[in-house]
């Protein structure tokens, strides 16, 4: 099939097509190519029809140079020269980074002492960074005007206590004047987070990570 | 130092509970929530790639338009690239950035599409739009048999509100969903979410037949952990109210023999119940139903938990008689009896903390150090 084909074809999917394959594990799902009623759907559909890759080569725009050019203000490079020696900018400045319990895991085998060494670079790195965060608050004694709470990777056993993994877990305070309520549902947690040790009375780590709470979203 | 007053949490008997639904393991992002996060995004088709750098024709922006030609190539450094082993030339992918860790510089990720991912993707309704208004597309999708698919969809729900998806629930396939619970072959994490949603139905007849199934359900022995058994109850419970309650009562909560396992789901699905069930269940039949818990070391400490976090202040004198049951003996289960009495407004609790405190100061002064983090037992 060729590329052009392909997408026509794919985009041109009425929605009953489209659903061929849904509800039903197992079932296999087919395109029809040469179905006349997907190319004419195909110029109904909101998505924009592609160009051909012969075309597209003479509109060559890398995204670093694009970046650049959004950063200076200027007219994108054409150049892959230049858009080697451009920087890449996120599009969206100031929002926080979107991390996951998988973000904040690291190689250590259960009963394995823990030590900051193994963590990774890139975790290390999140240090101070503004980040949002899923996961289920840990059931707490109170209800409401929760100031602290422990974040946990999900609702099971896993999670929290002697023999989960620390990287399953993260304190959160909120920040002063901010509280939230336990919920059963997750919540997104957006603050600064920290690598900070919590130690339970034998010496033995709790957690290994903490978060400035900014806001709790439902 | 971390002060008592803040101190929630216990953990001993969490179980397999779940999401916005509170019944789903899964806490990833779905990929509308992706491509909303993301700086720049597209449908797109690999023109050419090798060691040092990938190329891609732009077929679709989907994020950050402004910079990504809608009839351009996209050029990547290789190392730029996450997920390029699975590309080939001719391929249609989904490539999207994400702010990396270094901020001058974005992380990019593709995964290879079919035709039909990558008109599911094209076809999907704007992330900015409510989500009562979104979810009716993903419906469709659930255990597509496309996996790509079937999980988005199943992640859409699944990070969704209770109340969103409470909204939508006439567009859930209800017959479909009746097999999906009981078919080995559909992952058994997505069976939370289904347990719930079967509890949604809206007609007398939909909602009798959903009834039947979970109930089979719950009175199926079981050797096993059952992943998603607490979204069966939590349906169950939503469906069959008081009446259901007390089936759940003979069968688990009072049963000697019920497993643990089978008892954190049950209270996983009191927990949900409280919070979104209290059409169908009183606060009070809710803690008559928790307080059974305190008799099972095994899901004592979480049970003690709840108890305080509702406010039953009525089970005050059986938690603190715990803390001299030798059965009851573990760390978890004094932090949480402890932090019980002093959450208790009652002067009766500060007497019986202080009795405790006389019958074993250093059991007690451990609980009360350990505070926010405290240490817990399965």
């Amino acid at each position: 099939m060729s590329y052009r084909r392909a997408i026509l074809c794919c985009l041109a999917l009425s929605a009953a097509a489209l659903s061929a394959g849904c509800n039903d594990a197992g079932t296999p799902v087919t395109v029809n190519e040469e179905s006349g009623a997907s190319a004419s759907a195909a110029s109904n559909s909101t998505a924009e029809a592609p160009a051909k890759t012969d075309d597209a080569a003479k509109n060559t725009a890398t995204i670093a140079a694009n970046e650049a050019a959004a950063t200076n203000g200027t007219a994108p490079a054409t150049s892959a020269a230049a858009a080697a020696a451009a920087p890449a900018v996120s599009s969206k400045p100031g929002t926080p980074q979107n991390i996951t319990f998988d973000t904040l895991k690291f190689p250590l085998e259960k009963n394995e002492d823990f030590e900051r060494g193994k963590l990774t670079a890139s975790i290390a790195e999140l240090n101070g960074r503004i980040v949002k965060l899923r996961g289920y608050i840990l059931p707490s004694f109170q209800q409401s005007g929760l100031t602290q709470f422990v974040l946990v990777r999900d609702n099971m056993e896993c999670c929290f206590g002697p023999g989960a993994a620390l990287y399953d877990c993260v304190v959160v305070d909120m920040k002063p004047g901010k509280t939230t309520d336990y919920t059963v549902r997750p919540v997104a947690v957006e603050g600064t987070f920290e690598l900070r040790d919590f130690k339970g009375p034998d010496g033995k780590f709790l957690a290994i990570y903490h978060l400035d709470g900014e806001a709790v979203r439902f | 130092m971390i002060r008592w007053s803040l101190t929630p949490v216990l953990f001993a008997a969490l179980t397999a509970a779940a999401v916005a639904c509170p019944f789903c393991t899964a806490v990833r992002p779905s990929l509308s929530q992706v491509l909303y996060d993301a700086p720049q995004a597209a449908l797109v088709e690999v023109i050419s790639g090798d060691e040092k750098d990938w190329q891609f024709h732009v077929s679709k922006p989907l994020a950050g338009a402004e910079h990504l030609p809608s009839s351009g190539t996209v050029r990547l450094a290789a190392d730029q690239l996450i997920g390029s082993s699975g590309l080939k030339v001719g391929q249609l992918a989904l490539l999207w950035a994400t702010a990396g860790l270094e901020t001058s510089r974005l992380t990019w990720e593709a995964t290879p599409l079919d035709e039909v991912s990558f008109a599911y993707i094209a076809r999907a309704p704007d992330r900015r739009l409510p989500t009562v208004k979104r979810l009716g597309y993903y419906a469709r999708f659930l255990e597509h048999a496309n996996p790509l698919l079937a999980e988005d969809a199943y992640l859409e729900f699944g990070n969704a509100s209770f109340d969103d998806v409470a909204q939508v629930a006439t567009q859930l396939p209800m017959d479909s969903l009746r097999r999906w619970i009981v078919d080995p072959a559909v992952p058994e994490a997505r069976k939370g979410f289904y347990g719930l949603a079967l509890g949604l139905a809206a007609t007398d007849e939909d909602r009798r037949a959903n009834r039947a199934v979970l109930q089979k359900l719950v009175d199926a022995p079981s050797d096993d952990f059952r992943a998603g058994f607490d979204g069966v109850l939590g349906g169950y419970l939503l469906l069959a109210g008081g009446e259901g309650l007390r089936h759940l009562d003979e069968q688990l909560l009072a049963n000697p023999q019920a497993r643990s396992g089978d008892l954190r789901h049950a209270a996983t699905a009191l927990r949900f119940m409280q919070e979104f069930g209290r059409d169908q269940l009183s606060q009070e039949e809710l803690n008559s139903a928790l307080r059974r818990l305190l008799a099972r070391p095994e899901v004592a400490a979480s049970a003690i938990v709840d108890l305080a976090r509702w406010q039953d202040w009525e089970s005050l004198d059986a938690v603190a008689a715990l803390f001299a049951r030798k059965e009851f003996a573990d760390a978890s289960i004094a932090q949480a009896i402890v932090g019980y009495l002093k959450a208790c407004p009652l002067p009766a609790a500060a007497e019986k903390l202080a009795r405790l405190r006389q019958l074993d100061p250093q059991r007690v002064a451990a609980a009360e150090q350990a505070g926010l983090l405290l240490p817990a037992s399965r």
